[in-house]
C-alpha cells in the first residue's frame, strides 16, 4: 500500500516536472524571436575607465590584422549609385543606415577618392578631420563642440597645466545610424530604508 | 602699633590656636571620605581618556580646527592619518592638504537633455572619493522623471532597467549643488563645515562631531553619513588623498561630494565628468571668460534645483540636444 502511495507520488512528479521544463523551454525561445537582437555597451570593469563609447580601431579602415583598406582598389571598377542604397553589397554587407535625410553615400563620402569626405565645394576632407564633415550640416552643435560643451572633455579643465582633449564625433556617434545607443545601466543604489518607503509609497 | 595691626594679630594668634586643635575623629572621618568619593568620582569622570587608543587616539582627541592649523600642525596630522589607514587598510596613500587655487570658482553644468542614467558617474565618484562600499554610500543619485513634468516626488533613483534611456523618461542626476547660501554650513554647531574661498563646501572630518544637523538642513539630500567604519575593498582605495577630499573618513562623520577638490585643484576635472560617456556634464572655472562653463551660462537656457529655497546653487542644469 504505501510502496503504491510512494510510486503515484513519483508519477505525479516526473509528469510536473515535464510540463514546468517544457512550458519554460517553449516560452524562452518565443522571447528570443520576439526581441530582436540588440547591441548593449556594457558596464566597464574599472569604474574611472574613460574610453570613448566606439571602437575607433575600425574608423581608421583597420583591422586588428594589421589589413588597410583602400577604397578605390574596388571603387575604381564598382561604381557608387547615386541614390540611397538599400541593400549593401560586400564588404559593407550587413549596415544599417539610419541617419535622417541623408540617404545617399555620396554626401559624405568623396566620389573619386572613397577614402576621404567631401566638403561643399568637392574638396576633400581628410578621415581624422571628419569633424568637418559634420559641421556641414549641424553648425549649432558644432559651434557647441568647439565651445566645449557638447561631447566629453578630459583632462584638465586648467589649460595652462595640462591638455585637454576632446572627442572626435564618431567617437560617440555611429555616422551611419547616429542616434546614440542605449547602455546597460550600472547598478541601482543598494537597499535601504528609504527604498522600502519609496516602494511602499507606490503601492498606495 | 596701631590697634588695627593689634588686632589683626589677635587674629592671625587664634587662628593659628585653631589650626593646632587636635583633629577629631569625626572631623577626620568626614574630610577622609568625602576626599575619597570626589577622587573616585574625578577618576571615573577621566576614564575615557584611558580607553581612547581604541577608536581614537589623544593626538587626535586635541586636534585642532583645520583654519587653526599650522603648516607643522598640519604635517604631524597628516603623517598620522597615512599610518592610521595604512594599519586599517594595508594600503600606502598619500595625503595633502590642497589649498584653494587663486581668482577660480568653480561652476558645474549638466546637460539633462543629453543624460541617459547610466549611472557611470555614480561609480566613478565612490571610487575616486573611497566612499563605503558597504553599507553604501553614493554623492550622485540619479533620477529618472517622466517626460513632460519636473516633479521630483514621481521621480526614481532606484530604476534598474535593462538598457537606459527609457522611451519617454528623462534623467536627472543630482549631487552636491555646492550652494552660495549653503544652509548645511549655517546648521553647523562647531564650524565643522564651511564655504572655501573657490566655491566648494568642505567638511573637516575631524571637527564633525556627527550630529548631523547639515543633513537634515541640505535641501537636495547631498550629504551622507557614515554609520560605520567604511568597508573599501583594498584593490579599490585611490591612494592620492586629498584631507579635505577623499581620504577615508572615520566613523561618525558626514561626508560630501566636493566637486572633487583633491583632482580639480591641481586642475583635473572632477571623476564623474571624466567618465561620462554622452559629454552631459561641463565644469570649469566661472571667473574665466573663455571657460565652456562661461559660454553655458552666456548662451544656454539654465535653471537651478529649488530656487526657491534661496541656496544659489554653484550647479546649473540645461536642456539642449
Amino acid at each position: 500500500m504505501i510502496l503504491r502511495n510512494y510510486f503515484i507520488l513519483l508519477l505525479y512528479l516526473i509528469t510536473g516536472l515535464c510540463f514546468f521544463s517544457g512550458t519554460s523551454g517553449w516560452t524562452e525561445t518565443k522571447k528570443s524571436e520576439k526581441e530582436p537582437q540588440k547591441q548593449l555597451v556594457l558596464p566597464p570593469q574599472n569604474w574611472l575607465d574613460t574610453t570613448p563609447i566606439r571602437d575607433t580601431r575600425k574608423l581608421l579602415l583597420k583591422r586588428s590584422s594589421g589589413f588597410v583598406y583602400r577604397c578605390m582598389e574596388c571603387h575604381k571598377d564598382f561604381k557608387t549609385p547615386l541614390e540611397s542604397v538599400n541593400e549593401p553589397i560586400g564588404e559593407h554587407q550587413g549596415m544599417i543606415f539610419d541617419h535622417g535625410l541623408n540617404i545617399n553615400c555620396l554626401s559624405c563620402h568623396h566620389p573619386e577618392n572613397r577614402g576621404v569626405y567631401i566638403d561643399h565645394d568637392f574638396r576633400e576632407i581628410s578621415e581624422d578631420q571628419s569633424v568637418y564633415l559634420c559641421r556641414k550640416c549641424h553648425g549649432p552643435v558644432y559651434r557647441d563642440w568647439e565651445a566645449g560643451i557638447h561631447g566629453r572633455m578630459n583632462g584638465y579643465w586648467d589649460r595652462s597645466r595640462g591638455l585637454r582633449t576632446k572627442l572626435s564625433c564618431n567617437q560617440c556617434h555611429d555616422p551611419h545610424q547616429p542616434a546614440f545607443k542605449q547602455l546597460v545601466p550600472m547598478a541601482p543604489p543598494a537597499a535601504s530604508r528609504l527604498q522600502r518607503v519609496q516602494k511602499g509609497s507606490q503601492h498606495d | 602699633m596701631t590697634e588695627q595691626q593689634k588686632q589683626n594679630l589677635n587674629e592671625t594668634e587664634s587662628l593659628d590656636q585653631k589650626t593646632r586643635q587636635p583633629l577629631s575623629r569625626r572631623s577626620f572621618l568626614k574630610i577622609g571620605a568625602g576626599t575619597a568619593v570626589s577622587l573616585t568620582a574625578f577618576g571615573w569622570a577621566l576614564s575615557p581618556l584611558a580607553n581612547l587608543t581604541e577608536d581614537i587616539s589623544l593626538n587626535e582627541f586635541l586636534q585642532q580646527h583645520y583654519e587653526r592649523l599650522t603648516p607643522e600642525m598640519m604635517a604631524e596630522i597628516i603623517a598620522r592619518l597615512e599610518d592610521e589607514i595604512k594599519h586599517d587598510y594595508g594600503i600606502d596613500p598619500s595625503i595633502q592638504d590642497i589649498k584653494p587655487l587663486n581668482g577660480v570658482e568653480y561652476a558645474y553644468a549638466l546637460n539633462i537633455g543629453r543624460c541617459i542614467g547610466c549611472r557611470r558617474c555614480v561609480y566613478a565618484c565612490m571610487q575616486e572619493n573611497n566612499t563605503s562600499r558597504s553599507p553604501e554610500i553614493q554623492y550622485i543619485r540619479v533620477l529618472e522623471l517622466e517626460k513632460g513634468t519636473l516633479d521630483l516626488e514621481k521621480s526614481s533613483h532606484y530604476y534598474n532597467h535593462k538598457a537606459v534611456p527609457q522611451k519617454d523618461k528623462y534623467y536627472m542626476p543630482v549631487q552636491c549643488q555646492q550652494c552660495e547660501k549653503a544652509p548645511c554650513t549655517k546648521a553647523c554647531p562647531v564650524r565643522a563645515t564651511w564655504k572655501e574661498p573657490d566655491g566648494i563646501v568642505v567638511v573637516d572630518y575631524n571637527w564633525c562631531i556627527g550630529c548631523r544637523y547639515c543633513m537634515a538642513a541640505c535641501p537636495y539630500w547631498a550629504r551622507r553619513f557614515n554609520f560605520t567604519k567604511p568597508v573599501i575593498p583594498k584593490e579599490e582605495i585611490t591612494t592620492e588623498m586629498a584631507y579635505l577630499g577623499n581620504r577615508i573618513r572615520p566613523r561618525g562623520v558626514v561626508e560630501k561630494c566636493t566637486f572633487c577638490l583633491g583632482r580639480t585643484r591641481q586642475g583635473l576635472y572632477p571623476a564623474c565628468l571624466e567618465v561620462c560617456p554622452t559629454g552631459s556634464r561641463v565644469f570649469g572655472n566661472v571667473l574665466d571668460p573663455d571657460s565652456p562653463i562661461n559660454y553655458i551660462l552666456n548662451e544656454k537656457r539654465v535653471y537651478v534645483l529649488k530656487e526657491e529655497a534661496g541656496t544659489v546653487p554653484r550647479f546649473y542644469y540645461f536642456f539642449d540636444k
